[in-house]
C-alpha cells in the first residue's frame, strides 16, 4: 500500500470512527425526576399533594419557626443564637432583623418560602388534575379525596401565612399566573385559609374515603376525622389571628366554640420512629433539652408566691437575677425550690452566661417532650383535645358562662399539678396559682400580686399545658390575650429575600413603641 | 580546553551516539577525529543530550549520558565545533583536525540562567519554543522542581508564577489545594483550573499525585491560551507532564532512590486568655458561684462574675484574675505535629526504540493533631514508550492508594470544640473511674461546652480510603515529515470509601450519653477520555512555517455513590449499618456527563519573528440545556520579535516580542443545572429546581496585552495586561416562593476583571562556578460584578456573608460594621457624647466623659441616650444598639490588591542554596474562629493585665453584646490577610561521583544529593488566626474566594532532609 493510500485510510477510519463513537449528549438526570416523570400519573399528583403536609409538619414542627417563636412569647429562655433564640428573647425588646444578609433570619424566610411553595405545589397539582383529566384511582373513586385533602391543606398553608405574617398571598388553582398575584392583607389570608377549611369540610362531609397511612404521618384518618380536624384548626386559626386584645375579644367566639365542639376528640400527632424517619420533630421545640434552654421564668413565674417574680420582672432587663420558685404546683417543682416538678426541673446551672443578659437565666429545665428529644421516637402532638378544651373554655368566660370553662381549666391543673381546683372567681387559696403577676397581670384588671382571676388561671394553665406544643401557639395566644411582652413583635414581616425578589421595600416590625408591637 | 590524544579515547561503544555517517566521497579523504565531554562549568556535572556540531559541515548529534560526544571521519583543517544545549550558553570553539589523529576538546558550558528557550506544549498546536508564544504560558521544569523537595504538586506552584494563587485552606494531609489563576472567575465558585495530567483531563484532584514524578508543570492562567480547552477551561488550565525515560541517553539506564523526613510545627497559635472573670473567694483558692458559695471544678454551675459586688454584672467584670492552679494553653496542648516520611524509588532507561520509568513512593504523615490518625499513601507509576518504524507508542499507568483519618472541620467538627476550652482544660486528663482520658476537658462549663475534644479523638472513627487508577495510550504515526497521526485513550477511576463510628455510651458533659452512630459511604468515579488527532507541519524555504492540528474528542465521566447512616446503635463496638436503631438513612446517586468536540488550530511563523495563531473549538456537553447544547470557542493570537528584525540594532535588548491575544473559553454548569427537578422521597413530591433547557456555559473573553524582553542575556521581563469578561455567569437564583420551585439555574451575570502581571528574572552573577538568580513576581487582580440580572443574593451560607450583587467584588463579606468615626452615626447625632477609644472604635461616653475614665467614674455600665437611641457607656456601637445599625454593610472581601514573590537561587559548584520569599497584601480574612473564641470569654483580647485602668475593658465589651455579638457577622472579625512569608529555603550538596564514598560507588552510585529544606518557616503578620492562608472551599467554590476561616486543621511549617541517589 502507497503512503497516500495508507493515509487516506487512515483519515478515513478516523472519520469513521469518530462518527461511530460519538457520545450521547442527552443524559437523563436519574437522581431527581422532572416534571414529566414527577407528575407522570394520578399516583404522583397524589404524592405531590399529599406532600405538602410534610412541609407544614417540618414548619410545626422542625427548627424554624417554633423556637424563635417560644422566645417571643417567653416559654423558653434561651441565649444562643441559633434558631433565632436569642434575638427574640433580648430584653429591651428590639426590632426582628429583616435583612437578607442577617444568618439567622431563616424563623421568618423558611415559614414564607416552603409554605408559598407548597401552595403553588397544590395549585399544580390541581391544575394538573383539570388539564390532563387525571383520574385518581378506579373510575375516579379516590378523586374526592386528593381534592378533598388539597382542600385542607390550602386551608392550614393559608392560616399560618395569616397567623405570621401581616400580609400574604393567596394562591390557589385559580390563579392563571402567580407572578401577577397580589398581596392582600393577613386578615383577607386568613378568610381565604377558612373558606378552603370550610370547603374541605364539606367535601369531606359529601363523601367517605380514609386518607392513607403516610400523608399525615404512619396513622391513617377517615373522611369523618378530615371533617373534625377542620372544625379544630378552624378554631384555633380564629382565636389566635387575633394581633391584640381588642381584636381577640371581636372573635366570634360562639363559632369558635361551635368548631371545637365538632372538632377533635383525641389528640392529633405523629407517631415518630426515630433515626432517619421522614417524619420528626429535628431542631423544634420539642427536641430543645439541651443546655441553655431554660424554661423562661415568665413562664412559671406566676406560680411562685415568694414575690421573687414580681421583683425579677421589676427590675431592669441588666438587674434581673433568677430566682427559686416557691410554689406548690407540681408540674414545677415537687414543693421545694429545688426538687423536680413534673414538667420542669432544677438543675445547678442558670443556663447562660451573664454576660449575655440576665434576663436568660434560669435555674429551670424543661422536661416537656424529653423523651423525644433524646430518642427521637414517641408520639409527638400538634393539636389537642385540651388545647381545644383551653379555647373552649376561653369561648365559655368570654360567652358569659365562666361555670363551664372550669372543667377545661382544671383538668391536669388538679390531676398533675395537684393544686386546688380553681373556681369562677379564679385561682383560690393563699398560695393561689397563678396569680396577677409580671406579663399575666396585663389579661385582665385583678390587682398586681392578687390571687389570678379566672381568665388568667386558663393563660396560666393554657402555656404550661401547651407548652412547646406546636410552632407559635403560645406567641399568637399572648399576643390576643395581651400578656406578649411589651415591645415583642406581634407578627413577622416579608423576609427580605422575597422583598427583593418582589422589588418591595424591605420593612420590620417589634421593638420598645416600634410598629407591629406588643404595647 | 584543546588536548591532542592527551588521554585515552572513550572507547566508540560507549557512546549513544556516533555523530552522523561521513559522505562516501569524503573517505578518500584525510580525515581526523573529534571527542571530549560535555559538563556543566558550575559544578563539572556531565551533559546528556548537549546538541554537538560542526556548521561548516552541517553535521551534528547528542553527547552520551557521561557527556561524552566523538566526532569521525572529519576532514583534516580548521572547523568550528558548537556545542548547545537547553539551559546553557552555547560554545563554539576553532578546532584544528589532524589527519588520524584524535583531537580532544571539552566543554564546560556555563548555566544560561536567563533565557526563552523553553518548550512549550500546552494550548498550542504543537511543541513550541517559548519564544515563539504569542501569549502566556508559564513553565516549572525538572529543573526547578528538583532544586526544592516538596511534598505536593500545589508546593511545586506556590508563589513560582505571577498571577497563579496556590491556597492551601486546610492542613489535614491529603486536602486538595485550592487554585486560582487571575482572580475568581465565576460567581457560583467554579473556580478550580483545568488540570491535564500526561494528557488525561482529569477533575480527581492532584493531592496524590508525587512531586518526584512531576517532569513539567506548564500553567494557562486565562481564557484565551486556554481555549485550546474549550468549555472547561475559564479559570485556565495546568497541565503537568510526568517524567519518562526518553530524556536519557541512549543505552542509559538510572536508578534513582530518594528518602525524605520532615519535621513539622506550628508557628502561630491562637492566643488564649490567660486570666478568669470569675468570682473568687478572699484567698483566691476557690471559685464562688451568684450567691458567694464554692464551687468545686469540674462544674456546669454557673460561676458569679468578678463584678465586685452581686457577681453578675458583665459590665463592671474585668478578665484580670489569675487561675489558682497551673494552666496550659488547650490548643497547643491538642495540637502536636507529627513527621512525614517519604521513600521514592524509580527506574528508568532509555534503549533504543524503547524508553520507560518506573516509579513507586510510600509516604506516611502524622498530620498535626495528636493521637489523630493521619495518613498513609502508596503510589506507584509507569510510563513507558515505544518506537515502532514510524509508530510511537506512549503508555502510563498510575496507581495510588490512600488512607487517612478525617477530622470534621468546620461548624460540626471537632476543632471546634476547641473553642470553648480555657486555660483551665487539660484535654489529656485522666478520669480517675476509667483510667482513660476524660469526656471533661474544660473543668468551668460556660453552659454549651461540648465533651473533651481529645476524647472524642479517641473514641470515634472518622476515615477515608481512597484507590485510583490512571492509565494512558497514545500512538501516533508519522508517515510523511510533514503529517502525522495520533490517537489518546485514557482512564481516571477514584474509589472512595468513608467510615465512621461513634459508639454508643460515650459520655457528654452533664448529660446522657449518647446513643452511638455510624456512617458509610462510597463514591466511585471513572472518566475516560478519546481523542483523534491530525498534524501537519510545513516548513517553506522563505523561512515559514505552519504548524497545525485538527483533532476530535470525546470525554465521559460517571459517578455513581451510595451512602448509609443512622444512630441509636444497641451495641458497642459493633460497626454494623444493620444496627441502626430505627429508620437508617440511605442515599445513593448516580451522574454521568458526556461531552465531544472538535478544533482546529495553526501556528504560523515567518522567519521566527512574525507568528500568528488561530484557533477555533465547538464543543458539545450534555451539562448544557438542550437548546444550548453546542458552543464556539476561538482565537487569535500574534506576536512580533521585533529583535529579530534586521534594523534592530539594540544590541543589548536580546529579546523584545510584543504580543496580543483574544480568545475565549467556557465554564461549565453543574451536573443538576439545566434540569428541572422534583424532590421525591417515601412517597412525598416537592419541585426543588425550575429547569433551564437554554442553560449554557459561562463565557470568558479575554484580551492579553504582553511584552516579553529579555536584556542583555542576563534580565528576563514579562509583563501582562489582562482583560477578562466573563458573561453568562451560572446563578443558582433563588425564586419568588408562590412559583413553587426554589431555585432556577440561569446565565444571568457578568464579571469584569483586570490583571497586571509582572515577572523579571535576573541572572545576577553568570560564572563557570556560580550561577545566581533572582525572580521577581508581582500581580494584582481587581474584578467586579459589571451587570446582574437578577434580584442580589446570597451564596451559599450565612456564614460567609458572601454577598452577590452589581457593582461588587466577588468574594465580599458583609455583616455589621462597628463605627469608627461619629459619621457613621444617624444624622443629628451629636458627637461630643463620643469619643474614638484606644482601639479605634468609636464609643458613648456622654458630655464631659473620656473613655478612659469608666473605672474612675464607675461609668461602665452606664447608659445614655443620644439622638433617641440608646448606648451603653464605653461599649462599640454594633447589632444591639437599635434603630440603625444594618447587616448589610461591606465588611471586606477576599481579593488581593497586591501579590508578591521574590525567588532567590545560587548555584556554586556542588551547593546550592534556594530563598523564596512569598507576600500577600490588602485581602482579608473572616476570622470565625477567633469570633468563636469569644463567645465565652477565651479569645486573647479579653486579658485584660498589664492594662492601665484607664484602659481595661469589661467582658462584655469583646463578648456578648460586645464583638462577639452573638456570632453576627461583624468587622471586627474581618482582619487582614496581608502577610509575607518566607515560603521556601532549601540548601543542597550535591556529591559528585569521584567524591562519594568507596561503598556508594561499588554499588553503582554515580551522584548523591542532600536537601534540607524548610517550608512556611516563618510569617509576618497581624492575622490573628494560624495563618491568613486558610479559607474553605464550601463558600464561593475555592479557598481563594471563600476566606473564612472557621476550625481548620492548620497548615504547618516543616523542616526536613531529603537524600536522593542516583545510580
Amino acid at each position: 500500500m502507497s503512503m497516500a493510500k495508507r493515509v487516506k485510510v487512515t483519515v478515513t477510519a478516523a472519520i469513521v470512527t469518530a462518527s461511530v463513537a460519538c457520545v450521547e449528549l442527552d443524559v437523563t438526570n436519574v437522581n431527581e425526576p422532572d416534571r414529566g416523570r414527577a407528575l407522570a400519573s394520578a399516583a404522583d399528583v397524589e404524592a405531590l399533594i399529599s406532600g405538602t403536609f410534610r412541609t407544614w409538619w417540618d414548619l410545626q414542627q422542625g427548627r424554624a419557626p417554633g423556637p424563635a417563636m417560644a422566645s417571643l412569647a417567653d416559654d423558653v429562655s434561651q441565649s444562643q443564637a441559633n434558631y433565632g433564640f436569642q434575638d427574640q428573647g433580648q430584653e429591651p425588646p428590639t426590632p426582628i432583623i429583616n435583612e437578607t444578609a442577617y444568618q439567622w433570619g431563616y424563623w421568618v424566610y423558611d415559614p414564607w418560602t416552603f409554605t408559598n411553595r407548597a401552595l403553588a405545589s397544590l395549585r399544580d397539582g390541581l391544575r394538573s388534575i383539570d388539564d390532563l383529566g387525571l383520574e385518581i384511582g378506579v373510575g375516579n373513586q379516590d378523586g374526592p379525596r386528593v381534592q378533598t385533602f388539597a382542600r385542607f391543606m390550602q386551608g392550614l398553608l393559608l392560616g399560618n401565612i395569616a397567623l405570621q405574617y401581616d400580609q400574604g398571598f393567596v394562591l390557589d388553582e385559580t390563579v392563571a399566573d402567580p407572578e401577577a398575584l397580589e398581596l392582600v392583607s393577613y386578615q383577607d389570608v386568613m378568610a381565604a385559609a377558612r373558606e378552603k377549611l370550610s370547603t374541605a369540610r364539606q367535601m369531606a362531609t359529601d363523601n367517605s374515603f380514609a386518607i392513607p397511612g403516610g400523608w399525615m404521618g404512619p396513622s391513617s384518618y377517615t373522611s369523618d376525622d378530615l371533617v373534625r380536624l377542620t372544625h379544630s384548626y378552624e378554631a384555633r386559626f380564629m382565636a389566635q389571628v387575633a394581633r391584640t386584645p381588642t381584636d381577640r375579644d371581636q372573635v366570634v367566639w360562639a363559632e369558635v366554640l361551635a368548631h371545637i365542639n365538632s372538632g377533635v376528640v383525641a389528640d392529633f400527632g405523629i407517631e415518630l420512629a426515630g433515626g432517619s424517619d421522614v417524619w420528626s420533630v429535628n431542631g423544634g421545640m420539642k427536641d430543645q433539652q439541651g443546655d441553655g434552654s431554660n424554661v423562661d421564668l415568665a413562664l412559671i413565674g406566676p406560680a411562685d408566691q415568694s414575690g421573687a417574680y414580681a421583683a425579677w420582672e421589676a427590675a431592669s432587663p441588666s438587674n434581673k437575677l433568677a430566682f427559686l420558685i416557691d410554689t406548690d404546683d407540681r408540674r414545677i417543682t415537687d414543693g421545694t425550690p429545688e426538687g423536680p416538678g413534673v414538667y420542669t426541673t432544677w438543675r445547678n446551672s442558670l443556663g447562660a452566661p451573664a454576660e449575655r443578659g440576665l434576663y436568660f437565666q434560669s435555674n429551670y429545665a424543661r422536661k416537656w417532650y424529653f423523651e423525644i428529644s433524646q430518642t427521637g421516637f414517641g408520639f409527638a402532638p400538634e393539636l389537642t383535645v385540651e388545647e381545644m378544651g383551653f379555647l373552649a373554655a376561653e369561648a365559655h368566660i368570654r360567652m358569659g358562662n365562666p361555670d363551664l370553662a372550669l372543667p377545661f381549666i382544671n383538668g391536669d391543673r388538679v390531676a398533675v399539678g395537684l393544686l386546688e381546683a380553681a373556681t369562677v372567681d379564679g385561682a383560690p387559696g393563699a398560695r393561689c396559682v397563678p396569680r396577677a403577676t409580671g406579663l399575666l397581670a396585663a389579661a385582665s384588671d385583678t390587682p398586681e400580686g392578687e390571687c389570678g382571676d379566672l381568665m388568667q388561671t386558663l393563660i396560666y394553665e393554657s402555656r404550661i399545658e401547651l407548652a412547646f406544643l406546636t410552632a407559635g401557639n403560645s406567641w399568637y395566644n399572648s399576643r390576643g390575650w395581651g400578656t406578649l411582652r411589651p415591645g415583642r413583635a406581634y407578627h413577622c414581616p416579608i423576609p427580605a429575600v422575597d422583598l427583593e425578589l418582589l422589588g418591595m421595600p424591605i420593612y420590620t416590625f417589634g421593638g420598645t413603641g416600634g410598629e407591629g408591637s406588643a404595647s | 580546553m584543546l588536548a591532542f590524544v592527551g588521554r585515552a579515547l572513550p572507547p566508540i561503544a560507549a557512546l549513544s551516539f556516533v555523530l552522523t555517517a561521513m559522505p562516501a566521497e569524503a573517505v578518500a579523504q584525510q580525515v581526523g577525529t573529534l571527542t571530549g565531554i560535555v559538563t556543566a562549568g558550575v559544578n563539572g556535572r556531565p551533559l546528556a543530550n548537549a546538541q554537538v556540531s560542526l556548521p561548516g559541515l552541517e553535521r551534528g548529534g547528542l553527547s552520551n549520558a557521561e557527556g561524552q560526544f566523538l566526532l569521525q571521519n572529519v576532514p583534516v583543517g580548521q572547523h568550528e565545533l558548537r556545542v548547545e544545549r537547553i539551559g546553557f550558553q552555547p560554545l563554539s570553539r576553532t578546532v584544528d583536525v589532524v589527519a588520524g589523529d584524535a583531537v580532544i576538546v571539552d566543554f564546560p558550558l556555563e548555566e544560561r540562567a536567563i533565557s526563552m528557550e523553553g518548550i512549550v506544549v500546552t494550548g498550542v498546536a504543537a511543541e513550541t519554543p517559548e519564544v515563539e508564544l504569542p501569549f502566556t504560558v508559564s513553565q516549572i521544569t525538572v529543573d526547578e522542581v528538583s532544586k526544592i523537595p516538596t511534598q505536593s504538586v500545589g508546593g511545586l506552584l506556590q508563589a513560582k508564577v505571577a498571577g497563579v494563587k496556590v491556597v492551601q485552606g486546610s492542613g489535614l494531609p491529603g486536602s486538595e489545594p485550592s487554585f486560582q489563576l487571575r482572580g475568581p472567575t465565576s460567581i457560583t465558585g467554579m473556580q478550580s483550573p483545568l488540570v491535564v495530567i500526561d494528557g488525561v483531563i482529569t477533575s480527581g484532584g492532584i493531592a496524590d499525585i508525587d512531586p518526584n514524578d512531576v517532569e513539567s508543570i506548564e500553567v494557562v492562567k486565562g481564557a484565551g491560551a486556554a481555549a485550546l480547552y474549550g468549555s472547561r477551561a475559564s479559570a485556565g488550565v495546568i497541565q503537568i507532564t510526568t517524567r519518562t525515560g526518553s530524556n536519557l541517553a541512549d543505552g542509559q539506564t538510572q536508578f534513582i532512590v530518594r528518602s525524605s523526613y520532615q519535621a513539622n510545627s506550628i508557628e502561630h497559635y491562637y492566643g488564649v486568655n490567660e486570666h478568669h472573670h470569675w468570682r473568687m473567694n478572699a484567698a483566691q483558692t476557690e471559685f464562688l458561684d451568684t450567691n458567694g458559695n464554692p464551687v468545686q471544678l469540674p462544674t456546669e454551675q454557673q460561676l458569679g462574675l468578678n463584678d465586685g459586688g452581686t457577681g453578675t454584672n458583665a459590665f463592671t467584670t474585668f478578665a484580670t484574675n489569675p487561675y489558682p492552679f497551673a494552666t496550659r494553653d488547650p490548643i497547643r496542648q491538642f495540637f502536636d505535629p507529627g513527621n512525614r516520611v517519604t521513600n521514592y524509588v524509580a527506574i528508568a532507561g532509555n534503549e533504543g526504540n524503547t524508553n520507560y520509568r518506573i516509579s513507586f513512593d510510600q509516604t506516611s504523615e502524622d498530620g498535626a493533631i495528636q493521637r489523630a490518625q493521619g495518613l498513609t499513601q502508596y503510589n506507584a507509576r509507569m510510563n513507558v514508550g515505544q518506537r515502532f518504524g514510524d509508530f510511537q507508542f506512549q503508555a502510563q499507568a498510575y496507581f495510588a492508594k490512600r488512607d487517612r483519618g478525617l477530622l470534621a472541620e468546620g461548624g460540626g467538627g471537632i476543632i471546634r470544640g476547641l473553642t470553648f476550652a480555657t486555660v483551665a482544660a487539660d484535654l489529656l486528663r485522666i478520669d480517675p473511674e476509667t483510667g482513660e482520658i476524660s469526656h471533661i476537658g474544660e473543668p468551668i462549663d460556660q453552659g454549651n461546652v461540648p465533651r473533651n475534644p481529645m476524647y472524642d479523638l479517641v473514641n470515634t472513627k472518622d476515615e477515608e480510603s481512597r484507590t485510583r487508577g490512571m492509565g494512558g495510550l497514545d500512538v501516533s504515526w508519522t508517515p510523511l515529515t510533514w503529517l502525522s497521526f495520533q490517537g489518546n485513550g485514557s482512564f481516571d477511576r477514584i474509589e472512595t470509601n468513608q467510615h465512621s463510628y461513634e459508639r454508643p455510651g460515650l459520655l457528654r458533659p452533664y448529660n446522657t450519653p449518647a446513643n452511638g452512630s455510624i456512617s458509610d459511604e462510597t463514591d466511585l468515579r471513572l472518566e475516560l477520555n478519546a481523542s483523534f488527532t491530525a498534524a501537519l507541519n510545513f516548513q517553506f524555504g522563505n523561512g515559514f512555517t505552519m504548524r497545525s492540528r485538527l483533532r476530535w474528542l470525546v470525554e465521559s465521566l460517571d459517578e455513581t455513590g451510595f451512602s448509609v447512616s443512622g444512630g441509636n446503635l444497641p451495641v458497642r463496638d459493633v460497626e454494623r449499618l444493620d444496627l441502626i436503631g430505627g429508620v437508617p438513612n440511605v442515599d445513593s446517586y448516580s451522574r454521568s456527563i458526556h461531552s465531544q468536540g472538535v478544533f482546529a488550530i495553526s501556528s504560523l511563523t515567518y522567519q521566527s519573528k512574525y507568528i500568528l495563531d488561530v484557533l477555533g473549538r465547538r464543543d458539545g456537553s450534555s451539562l448544557f440545556g438542550p437548546d444550548e447544547r453546542w458552543q464556539n470557542y476561538y482565537r487569535v493570537s500574534a506576536a512580533w520579535r521585533i529583535s529579530q528584525e534586521p534594523w534592530f540594532n539594540v544590541g543589548w535588548l536580546t529579546e523584545l516580542k510584543p504580543r496580543y491575544s483574544i480568545g475565549t473559553a467556557g465554564g461549565r454548569p453543574s451536573f443538576d443545572a439545566q434540569y428541572q427537578t422534583y424532590q421525591v422521597s417515601a412517597g412525598s413530591i416537592v419541585p426543588q429546581t425550575l429547569g433551564n433547557a437554554g442553560l449554557k456555559p459561562e463565557l470568558a473573553t479575554e484580551h492579553e496585552f504582553g511584552l516579553d524582553a529579555v536584556v542583555a542575556d542576563r534580565f528576563r521581563i514579562q509583563a501582562n495586561y489582562v482583560r477578562t469578561t466573563i458573561e453568562d455567569q451560572l446563578l443558582q437564583v433563588p425564586l419568588p416562593s408562590i412559583q413553587g420551585f426554589e431555585t432556577q439555574w440561569r446565565n444571568g451575570a457578568t464579571v469584569e476583571s483586570d490583571t497586571r502581571e509582572l515577572s523579571l528574572e535576573a541572572a545576577l552573577v553568570e560564572r563557570p562556578s556560580m550561577v545566581w538568580t533572582a525572580r521577581l513576581n508581582l500581580d494584582r487582580t481587581k474584578n467586579h460584578i459589571s451587570h446582574l440580572s437578577v434580584a442580589p443574593y446570597r451564596i451559599s451560607d450565612f456564614r460567609a456573608g458572601l454577598y452577590i450583587r452589581e457593582g461588587e467584588v466577588l468574594g465580599s463579606y458583609y455583616g455589621y460594621k462597628w463605627p469608627t468615626d461619629c459619621a457613621e452615626l444617624p444624622a443629628g447625632t451629636d458627637c461630643g457624647q463620643f469619643q474614638v477609644n484606644d482601639e479605634g472604635y468609636l464609643v458613648y461616653v456622654g458630655a464631659g466623659n473620656s473613655y478612659t475614665e469608666g473605672k474612675s467614674k464607675s461609668l461602665w455600665g452606664t447608659t445614655g441616650t443620644e439622638n433617641g437611641i440608646d448606648y451603653s457607656w464605653g461599649l462599640p456601637i454594633g447589632p444591639l444598639n437599635s434603630g440603625f445599625n444594618s447587616p448589610d454593610q461591606k465588611l471586606g472581601d477576599s481579593e488581593p490588591s497586591l501579590n508578591a514573590s521574590f525567588l532567590q537561587n545560587v548555584e556554586w559548584r556542588n551547593f546550592g542554596f534556594t530563598v523564596l520569599l512569598d507576600s500577600e497584601w490588602g485581602a482579608q480574612v473572616y476570622n470565625q474562629t477567633m469570633q468563636w473564641r469569644c463567645r465565652d470569654g477565651h479569645c486573647p483580647m479579653l486579658d485584660q493585665t498589664g492594662k492601665s485602668d484607664e484602659l481595661q475593658k469589661p467582658i462584655t465589651y469583646y463578648n456578648a453584646i460586645g464583638f462577639y455579638s452573638n456570632n453576627k457577622n461583624n468587622s471586627y472579625f474581618t482582619e487582614d490577610a496581608d502577610y509575607i512569608k518566607l515560603r521556601e529555603v532549601s540548601f543542597r550538596y550535591t556529591v559528585p561521583e569521584t567524591s562519594l564514598p568507596p561503598m556508594l560507588q561499588r554499588f553503582g552510585v554515580s551522584q548523591a544529593t542532600i536537601n534540607l529544606t524548610g517550608r512556611n518557616l516563618k510569617t509576618w503578620t497581624d492575622y490573628t488566626g494560624f495563618d491568613p492562608e486558610v479559607g474553605s472551599n464550601t463558600f464561593g467554590g475555592s479557598a481563594a474566594v471563600g476566606r473564612i476561616d472557621e476550625y481548620f486543621y492548620p497548615n504547618f511549617r516543616s523542616l526536613g532532609i531529603d537524600l536522593e541517589l542516583i545510580f
